[in-house]
């Protein structure tokens, strides 16, 4: 351990001086992405599906290491074992769930098989406990990669319980269901800020001020344009729940803007959903790209920052990865 | 005289960051900040967070302090560098040798299919025997259900009454909780199958080809065999536990892999049919020697679809789905028992027109 104390000096020349605004910045290129994927795609073939992990990785390798912040690149340190593990055990402990749930329920009812009612007793608790699990997979799987993201050698964390959230989630969902959907834009904020409150880089975590008041009159607007408008005026509303939202994050001396409209998001998102629908694939890596280029052109970083202040995160790490996320098919990339 | 680089390094304990310049010397890369604060990075120390890219400046970490990160903005670094620090080369971020990587890779993969080709039929068997009777006619039912939507069934009085009497025949000498439903469908195919929990359905076409009711009640008892066996239901929880597989290893049952995963499927069934017909031969003998039924009955139908495999196509249904039929009949030959022939001729005679 030679070289166990640099001794650096602390300089805060780099700082964010003076309320100055700084984006993020995305040097990836298709071409390089669209080698890698199809790479990954053949290994993954040949693998029968067991390379999807690595090949996960690769990409998320590559699209940190080539998004930069004030001169340094980020960087993503997960691996593609880490992600199996995470996946295995899951998917051990489902099998072990659904094996003894379907043995006692045998068990009380043998004839449920054969039963319309009882088959419906039997898919709610699975129905309810979904949604608490999709959302404790989410909230995990985000925890995963905050863990796994640097820059400068300081990682991200994220703290909070899963399970709270995913009951959190369930909760809201009810309310939501009572209110004709007018619980949503409270649903959403809450959960906002469940995450944004529990998320860390380095020592420092993010706060989320953010109320559902807010968000409620553009939700009433598209509530009544869905049919008229096809559900497109969501995406709308998307974009104004995404603006406000990162106007109600601040991180340490840091607050945050979001320079998106609804046509600007539209115009993301329809041609994703086109690509990615009529290319078996093969545009894959043209939509991460040109979705990434997207966030970090329009994320826009605020204020005065002394980043000598933030301090290496000492929070624990999982040391598994996104298992029910992939299990429940939620993990976004 | 070395060559200077630019860059600037993190020490992994504050966001903070320092201009540096760099040299590479002998003992390692040399460090110094803008204050005059030297430091030296072995070589050996030295890795990478992620692949060098270019036109991206290199990035470069200690083994020794892990979270520190030194950035050289000029690329041109990299191959003085990888000289005196080849492992940098290395494509695999985690260290491994491809050739070794490789090989865990195979291994892995090898493990995989044993669990599904091995691995899983071993657990079918318990699955299938922890299933109630019920659910077992229930799966039958829906399979029957679908089987009688698209062909016609033959219901001639007297020939369903000779096949009810055939089957009370052959059921009353076993001990078993199935309630066999015998149906006999209008068809040339020379075949017949158990479905799940006592369906059995047996063809027009095998009528005509036998030659006498023994050889009908043969084949009736052969499949009754398969029911008391569990053969079908085996074979759903078989396809369904190879597809949960699938789903799990793919995360999604797609393109290539799901055909190649179908074709597997198909090389499963096909192994586990011949151990399965030696059991419901087994069956059979039994059933056919306790109810006094001429075994010979079996023999000889087993015994002319192997001679006439080739000559008549119409058998070839019944020799795909029930195979090696000539080693099937040395063995139900070899338990020799005689009996009469099963039927009365009226209800042999009822049998044969049931269709009518």
């Amino acid at each position: 351990m030679r070289h166990k104390d640099i001794g650096l000096p602390l300089r805060t020349t780099d700082g964010i001086g003076g309320a100055r605004r700084e984006r993020l910045r995305h040097h990836g290129e298709v071409y390089d992405l669209f080698g890698i994927h199809i790479v990954n795609m053949l290994l993954t073939i040949v693998t029968i599906g067991v390379y999807r992990f690595w090949a996960k990785t690769r990409i998320r390798r590559y699209l940190w290491s080539h998004t930069s912040f004030l001169g340094d690149r980020f960087e993503y340190t997960g691996t593609g074992k880490e992600l199996l593990l995470g996946f295995a055990i899951v998917m051990v402990f489902l099998i072990i769930f659904f094996g003894i749930y379907t043995g006692l329920f045998t068990w009380i009812w043998p004839e449920w098989f054969n039963d319309q009612s009882l088959q419906t007793l039997y898919n709610a608790p699975i129905f309810v406990l979904s949604v608490v699990i999709v959302g404790m997979a989410r909230f995990r799987a985000r925890r995963y990669r905050l863990s796994r993201t640097l820059w400068r050698g300081i990682r991200g964390a994220q703290t909070g319980s899963s399970v709270q959230y995913g009951i959190r989630e369930l909760g809201f969902w009810v309310l939501t269901l009572l209110t004709f959907g007018f619980y949503v834009p409270y649903m959403s904020t809450r959960l906002a800020a469940y995450k944004f409150n529990n998320t860390w880089f380095g020592d420092r975590r993010t706060e989320f001020n953010a109320t559902g008041d807010r968000l409620l009159g553009v939700f009433a607007i598209c509530w009544l344009l869905t049919l008229p408008t096809l559900g497109f005026c969501w995406i709308w509303y998307r974009a104004a729940a995404l603006r406000y939202y990162a106007s109600c994050v601040r991180y340490d001396d840091l607050g945050f803007e979001v320079d998106v409209d609804g046509w600007s998001l539209f115009l993301l998102v329809v041609p994703n959903v086109l690509l990615t629908s009529f290319t078996m694939g093969l545009a894959y890596p043209y939509v991460l790209i040109r979705t990434t280029n997207f966030m970090c052109d329009r994320l826009i970083l605020i204020g005065d920052q002394d980043f000598a202040l933030i301090a290496q995160s000492l929070k624990p790490r999982p040391t598994t990865g996104e298992g029910l996320a992939e299990a429940f098919d939620v993990g976004d990339f | 005289m070395a060559v200077t680089y630019h860059g600037h390094i993190s020490d992994g304990r504050t966001a903070a960051r320092t201009t540096v310049t760099v040299q590479i010397a002998e003992e390692g890369l040399i460090i110094v900040t803008e204050d005059g604060a030297r430091f030296v990075w072995a070589f050996s120390d030295l890795g990478r967070t992620d692949e060098f890219h270019r036109n991206l400046p290199v990035r470069l970490l200690n083994a020794a302090q892990a979270d520190a990160r030194l950035t050289i903005a000029d690329n041109g670094i990299l191959r003085p560098l990888l000289a005196m620090a080849p492992h940098l080369h290395d494509p695999g971020v985690t260290g491994a040798r491809p050739l070794r990587r490789i090989a865990q890779w195979a291994a892995g993969i090898v493990a995989v299919v044993a669990v599904l080709f091995w691995g899983l039929p071993l657990a079918v068997e318990p699955i299938a025997a922890l299933m109630p009777l019920e659910w077992e006619e229930s799966l039958g039912a829906q399979v029957m259900g679908e089987f009688e939507a698209n062909n016609h069934v033959c219901e001639s009085a007297a020939g369903v009454r000779a096949v009810r009497r055939l089957t009370e025949r052959l059921t009353g000498v076993i001990d078993t909780d199935y309630r066999f439903r015998v149906t006999v469908v209008d068809s040339e195919v020379v075949n017949a199958f158990a479905g799940p929990g006592g369906f059995i359905v047996i063809y027009k076409g095998l009528i005509t080809a036998a030659k006498s009711p023994d050889e009908v009640a043969g084949v009736l008892a052969h499949e009754m065999g398969h029911v008391i066996e569990r053969h079908s239901t085996e074979s759903i929880v078989r396809a369904a536990g190879l597809g949960l597989m699938v789903q799990i290893l793919l995360g999604d049952p797609s393109g290539l892999i799901g055909v190649g995963v179908a074709a597997g499927e198909l090389l499963v069934n096909l192994a586990y049919n011949r151990d399965a017909e030696a059991e419901a031969d087994a069956v059979a003998v039994e059933i056919l020697a306790d109810s006094d039924t001429d075994i010979s009955g079996l023999v000889r139908f087993l015994d002319r679809l192997a001679t006439r495999e080739s000559e008549d196509p119409g058998l070839m249904a019944f020799l795909l789905t029930h195979p090696q039929s000539a080693e099937r009949a040395e063995a139900v030959r070899n338990s020799g028992q005689r009996g009469d022939q099963g039927m009365s001729d009226v209800d042999w005679l009822a049998l044969r027109s049931i269709c009518q």
